[in-house]
């Protein structure tokens, strides 16, 4: 019996594409803030930093007021696990055709919608005169002698609205 | 001599229909968590069922690995690594599905399991070796007391009371709250001096363990050694009895069992057993409860 020399290589060529994927996860790890816990690099548990433990703000200033938008969407997630500038303009884009209700607002917090609605009034982000939309990213810290814990902010982001700035 | 062949010759079938078997329900029942991978895993087992021959067939398994590269391309941000691992498996799998004998394919499953089982080890090693927070014990001091899958182990193994669990899972709520609204306030975990002993005994042991194991399979030390099938099968079910990811620890039984497969001895057996315990904890602690 003998197996084709194709198959022979198989275990060495799929173990050479996860160390592929390993090696790249760690490189974003120290350049892009990627997660240890995602993307196939085998680090759960290996980190506090997982995306559970990161958060993330998103800060609409208003003439007059700041509002913090809530949003579940994935890329939400996406943003959690590697906050890039890329993924935080693709961020942005999906934010800016997102609705809000501005008579909804609760202790400065807002809901981001989807869709526009017939029984209230609701306004798509992306025509409303913001001055800033950010987004900020942080990490949970840790002190490991006390046990005391704060989320630190890594990073920060400016969307650009190109309909507002004509307005 | 020909019967000892024709037992072996049916050994290796009957074991590469054990390895196909478990491998479609991992995919069926711990697969990717997409609509479309999960019609496609469950259309398959019941094909399977109705007509067992085309579990062996090329036909059958190529369709999942089709179904699973969008998948994969589509979520590669948010899917686990053991999902990742999942993918490299049924790429194995399905190539070896076209290989006609089944010693070959048992050869070829096998050396895949073994390098795949120690890249996830020696990967999770390396991770935890760079990570700023493992090796001082902060990974697992902070999970113990804020993350529910630990609870019972915390308030079993320190003086952490349950009251003290349930304050933090609610400091964690509030402090996910105050994020952005006001300015990044500091918040007290309870518990944090109990829980140091139990941390850094599960930091060292799983660290020490996991290094242990991606040693031994590397160089395959010890392969026909019941010592060393136990140290890996103790590792499943002790990792995976506090911290239940269930589809790793599928995953890892089926690697076993490739892994051991062409062996003439029982160990494949043991992995096929502990795969079976995984299902019947799964089922009676997690969604029972």
């Amino acid at each position: 019996m003998t197996t084709n020399r194709t198959f022979k290589i198989l275990p060495v060529t799929v173990f050479l594409l996860g160390s592929l994927v390993v090696a790249s996860q760690i490189y974003h790890q120290a350049h892009s803030h990627l997660t240890p816990w995602k993307v196939g690099g085998m680090g759960m548990f290996a980190s506090l930093d997982s995306p559970a433990h990161r958060e993330v703000s998103i800060e609409l200033q208003l003439p007059g007021r700041i509002l913090f938008l809530k949003d579940m969407g994935q890329s939400v997630v996406k943003f959690k696990t590697i906050p890039r500038d890329n993924f935080a303009e693709q961020f942005c884009r999906d934010l800016l055709g997102r609705y809000i209700n501005l008579s909804e607002i609760r202790y400065k917090q807002a809901r981001l919608y989807n869709k526009p609605s017939q029984l209230e009034r609701r306004s798509i982000l992306n025509s409303m005169p913001f001055e800033h939309l950010t987004l900020r990213f942080y990490k949970t810290r840790v002190d490991t002698s006390t046990g005391r814990f704060a989320y630190q902010q890594a990073s920060e982001y400016e969307c650009k609205n190109e309909s507002s700035r004509d307005t | 001599m020909n019967q000892v062949v024709i037992h072996n010759s049916d050994q290796s079938h009957s074991r590469r229909l054990q390895v196909l078997g478990a491998t479609l329900a991992l995919c069926a029942f711990h697969g990717f968590a997409d609509e479309f991978f999960g019609a496609i895993a469950t259309t398959a087992i019941v094909i399977a069922l109705l007509f067992p021959s085309f579990l062996t067939s090329p036909k059958f398994w190529l369709p999942i690995l089709v179904a699973s590269i969008p998948t994969v391309a589509l979520y590669w941000y948010t899917i686990d690594n053991h999902k990742y691992l999942l993918f490299y498996w049924v790429i194995v799998v399905s190539l070896c599905s076209l290989i006609k004998e089944d010693s070959s394919f048992l050869k070829i499953t096998g050396e895949s399991a073994r390098l795949l089982m120690f890249l996830t080890m020696a990967a999770a090693v390396l991770q935890k070796t760079i990570s700023d927070s493992y090796l001082n014990s902060e990974m697992f001091s902070y999970f113990l007391l804020t993350d529910d899958r630990f609870f019972f182990w915390s308030s079993l193994l320190s003086c952490v009371t349950q009251q003290d669990l349930i304050y933090n899972s609610e400091l964690l709520k509030e402090a996910g709250r105050a994020v952005g609204v006001a300015q990044t306030p500091e918040f007290q975990l309870r518990g944090w001096e109990c829980i140091q002993p139990v941390a850094h005994t599960f930091t060292w042991l799983n660290y020490l363990d996991q290094a242990l194991l991606a040693l031994l399979v590397a160089f395959r030390l010890f392969d026909q050694s019941i010592i060393k099938h136990a140290m890996i099968i103790i590792f499943i079910i002790g990792t995976y009895l506090i911290a239940p990811v269930y589809g790793f620890g599928w995953t890892l039984c089926i690697f076993g069992m490739c892994y051991t497969a062409n062996q003439d001895n029982k160990i494949f057996n043991f992995y096929l057993f502990t795969l079976i315990v995984l299902c019947v904890y799964e089922v009676f602690f997690w969604r029972l409860s």
